[in-house]
């Protein structure tokens, strides 16, 4: 029973589970709504459940294994780590839960108590862990290369920071040239620092917490010596660790932490931005995990009752996307079947892509297929991570769907 | 048990040779993972292996293995079914996960029938009419998740869409495969006619059918389901009435189900209403606070659908006079207006509706049980009585099957699973309560193996008798579950 604290933090949530596997669809109270092909109706939205069709590789199964853990009936292991792994803890569990079970911070809480008995995590997961270690990054690059995108430094007090992330520094550089970009050309003044380092995301998402302490010490170190006052992201993945997860362990952030979508939409409300450029193109929109499901999740907390104010939440926050690339003139918008709370993932998160790269490529590659359906030409999204894992299934299914990051189009259409 | 053994290493490899090795497992965290309590029992065991086989032929061949080395069988469609799709009784032996069987067969829209493997769930079977026969519905069954199986809810004699007009879940079957322990392959219905369709109900001699459709794989393992299709008209609507007293409901009620109009009728207290709300602390419990949000003490709902406008004002105009007629004798009623959300959240389906009642403590069960549908009030009186007694809140559940010819009655319990006294008290409410409603002559409904099944039996020992002969002939060598009938 030693390595169940983390876990009987949820124990109460954890009895709740009665097996009815509503966790695994992506029931949108609209089993009648009808779609293209074969996505009509109500359809199974679980990643890994629907690629290894053990219950132990759905939601309900893993809350399960935690309430076994508890009981004293099984123990941490290779298998069991192995099991919780093979998750991008996409949210859509959690989110379709009627009772209310926080699936996605159990699944994370089980993914701590391996680690923490001594798990070994996979050789993938090793790597990236010792990278993070070594040079602040993953991706194994030089830390002093975090910033070789940037045309010129910029740095001032008491502003606004770009938190660049480790995606967009060293693999997606069109995005963060995108965001500063239309920072610029909105004549908003801005710092790209040197010295963030990865937000710990990749290491939290496998149950290194102690790593993600590290990580945000360094990084809060950093943005308070600049006197941030608001931190801006492109990832979605840094958003939300920023959002959600640096305040758990320190406190409340002494500053704002917006998305650039969020940030982007304001601006657009208060008629600050306005695109002008035509951009003649049938789009789709994939909502990123940590930027949908993730964020609502958050607001609601644990909150029983559905109010108004969660229910309007929701509606404004996925929309914001939406008008943003509604504004562009020329940009038709088609949605695909599973979108908003009961968006697919696109497979990369939870240390998934690293170390399990076919449920990753095969996760992707469905989405692009449901993008297809829709006749768009291009699948848009605002998260490094999603499009390089979507641009990647795309190449593998030699799609003709082009795969691009909502700042990049936004930019070219001011 | 010595009668049963455990897979062994060397069985496991066999079986790996059947399914394939991506299909078998004894992994620890994935047993762990198929256990279940709550819902309908808190009864479940871990089973020593997972098999997952995707055939029929593999289905015989694991029962081959399974037969030769006495381990225990116990077949799962894909759902859980609160636990009592898992193994009940130690050893656990192999549970069979079906769920891989998930092919819909064929659809009959003129004989209106469908055939279905056992893993087909109702979101799926929902998703396939809408898009290829979207004027007919397959009967899912209502209040349940879209995992719920068909077939899980036909061989447990279930609850669908429509129970109120076409009885249970069990009457819509017209006919089944069945795979017995011994390999033999057994058809009912007019599918026992080789090379006839599943068209009819009654097979070439007495129906064998009913013995496989309540003893929830203990007899033999369903693989496939042959169930009619219904009628889907798109214009529904949902009536509500309100009463005082469980008596008046179920006297207003019974007008009503006369007529013969409702698909469904479902009916209750006002507790159904906040214990799906939220955690107990959270939601009041006040009964002036829920009278003033317009929740009557008792209120019936009657789901109607037709052709067209026309055909509901004639089913609502029909409803709205059995009440007036009802009123004329004596009975104190009121309509109940109900929200849009609150009509289109009961009027869409596969609903999860009965899902959240976790909330209120924790975890609960759905202790249910059928009575004639004028005895549902004095049941509700009784079970309202010892639920206040044993400390929980009384939530009840009543709905009319065939036109008010039965009423299935359900205490809800609410209880909190983390406290080991609070389970025993759930089990000496179930005993007392058990004893009661037997005594009352009222059947249990899905009976839970160490109260129900031996205090019905008691009272029907030749039938029990009987059964355990023909489970002999059935399962010579006895390595079918006993399942929640106990069926040794």
């Amino acid at each position: 029973m030693m390595f169940v604290e983390r876990i009987n933090e949820y124990k109460n949530y954890i009895y709740r589970c009665i097996h009815c596997k509503a966790c695994r669809f992506s029931y949108s109270g609209e089993p009648d709504r009808t779609g293209y092909g074969s996505y009509t109706g109500i359809l199974t939205n679980c990643t890994a459940g629907n690629t290894y069709g053990w219950e132990s590789h759905y939601g309900s199964g893993k809350v399960w294994i935690a309430r076994a853990l508890i009981e004293g009936t099984l123990q941490p292991s290779a298998e069991m780590a192995d099991i919780l792994l093979r998750c991008p803890t996409c949210g859509n569990c959690q989110t379709q839960c009627e009772n209310n079970i926080p699936i996605t911070e159990i699944i994370e809480a089980l993914r701590a108590t391996c680690v923490d008995a001594g798990i070994l995590a996979q050789e993938k997961h090793r790597t990236f862990l010792g990278s993070i270690k070594a040079n602040n990054n993953p991706y194994q690059e030089k830390h002093e290369k975090r910033t070789s995108w940037l045309q010129y430094p910029r740095e001032q007090r008491q502003g606004l920071v770009y938190f660049v992330g480790c995606t967009a520094a060293y693999r997606q550089n069109e995005v963060a040239l995108a965001t500063t970009r239309l920072l610029e050309k909105l004549g908003l003044s801005h710092s790209v620092l040197s010295d963030e380092v990865c937000c710990g995301s990749p290491a939290l998402r496998i149950g290194h917490i102690s790593t993600v302490k590290q990580l945000m010490k360094e990084n809060l170190r950093v943005l308070r010596n600049v006197e941030a006052k608001q931190v801006l992201f492109s990832c979605a993945g840094c958003y939300r660790t920023f959002k959600v997860d640096y305040p758990k362990y320190a406190g409340n952030l002494p500053f704002n932490v917006v998305h650039a979508v969020e940030f982007f939409s304001d601006l657009l409300d208060r008629k600050a931005l306005m695109p002008s450029k035509r951009v003649d193109q049938r789009v789709t929109w994939h909502d990123p995990c940590h930027l949908g499901r993730h964020i609502t999740s958050h607001f609601k907390g644990r909150a029983s009752i559905e109010t108004s104010e969660i229910r309007q939440f929701r509606q404004d926050w996925y929309e914001k996307p939406r008008r943003l690339l509604t504004s562009i003139p020329g940009v038709e918008l088609v949605e695909m079947y599973r979108n908003r709370e009961d968006a697919w993932c696109c497979g990369a998160g939870g240390g998934v892509r690293s170390a399990f790269p076919d449920l990753a490529s095969r996760t992707a590659q469905e989405r692009i297929r449901e993008a297809e359906g829709t006749g768009a030409e291009s699948l848009v999204t605002a998260c490094p991570f999603c499009l390089t894992n979507l641009s990647d299934a795309a190449r593998e299914l030699s799609s003709r769907m082009a795969v691009l990051d909502l700042f990049q189009l936004l930019e070219r259409s001011i | 048990m010595d009668r049963y053994a455990r897979p062994s290493a060397h069985v496991l490899e066999q079986l790996k040779t059947i399914v394939g090795t991506e299909y078998v497992t004894n992994s620890k965290p994935i047993l762990a993972s198929y256990v279940s309590k709550g819902i309908m029992g808190l009864e479940c065991t871990v089973a020593d292996a997972v098999v997952r086989p995707r055939t029929v032929e593999e289905v015989r061949e694991v029962l081959r293995v399974a037969r030769k080395h006495k381990i225990p069988v116990t077949p799962s469609s894909g759902g859980l079914s609160g636990g009592f799709a898992c193994p009940l009784t130690e050893p656990g032996g192999i549970l069979l996960d079906l769920s891989r069987m998930d092919r819909i067969l064929e659809v009959d829209a003129d004989c209106r029938y469908m055939v279905v493997e056992p893993g087909v769930t109702s979101g799926a079977a929902w998703s396939y009419f809408r898009s290829n026969c979207p004027d007919l519905a397959p009967p899912v069954p209502d209040g349940a998740p879209p995992a719920a199986t068909l077939l899980g809810d036909a061989i447990e004699r279930g609850f669908n869409l429509a129970t109120n007009k076409y009885g249970p879940q069990a009457d819509l079957v017209l006919g089944m495969e069945v795979v017995l322990s011994t390999g033999q392959v057994v058809r009912t219905g007019s599918l026992a006619l080789q090379g006839a369709k599943p068209f009819y109900k009654w097979g070439i001699g007495p129906d064998l059918g009913g013995l496989f459709l309540g003893a929830q794989g203990t007899m033999g393992i369903v693989t496939k389901l042959a169930i009619k299709v219904l009628r889907h008209p798109k214009h529904k609507d949902l009536i509500a009435y309100g009463f005082g007293t469980v008596e008046d409901m179920v006297r207003a009620t019974f007008v009503v189900l006369k007529r013969e109009i409702c698909v469904l009728v479902q009916c209750g207290n006002w507790w159904l209403v906040p214990t799906r709300m939220a955690p107990e602390g959270e939601v009041s419990l006040e009964r002036d606070f829920w009278r003033k949000t317009g929740v009557p003490e008792w209120f019936s709902n009657f789901e109607i659908w037709g052709e067209d406008e026309e055909d509901l004002d004639r089913q609502r105009r029909i409803i709205r006079t059995a009440m007036e007629q009802a009123k004329t004798e004596g009975i104190k009623s009121e309509e109940w207006k109900l929200h849009p959300r609150q009509k289109a959240s009961r009027l869409t389906k596969p609903n999860d509706i009965a899902i959240p009642y976790a909330l209120f403590r924790g975890s609960f069960l759905f202790i249910t049980w059928y009575t004639p549908w004028t005895d549902a009030g004095r049941f509700c009186r009784i079970a309202e009585e010892k639920m206040i007694r044993y400390g929980f809140p009384p939530v009840l559940w009543v709905a009319s099957i065939d036109n008010g010819r039965q009423a299935i009655c359900m205490p809800i319990v609410c209880f909190d699973p983390t406290k080991p006294d609070e389970l025993e008290n759930v089990r000496d409410f179930n005993a007392e309560t058990t004893d009661i409603f037997l005594s009352e002559g009222w059947l249990n409904y899905r009976p839970d193996p160490t109260t129900h099944s031996p205090k019905t039996f008691a009272k029907a020992k030749e039938y029990f008798d009987l059964l355990k002969k023909i489970k002999s002939v059935l399962d010579p060598d006895g390595i079918m579950h006993p399942g929640r009938l106990n069926l040794p």
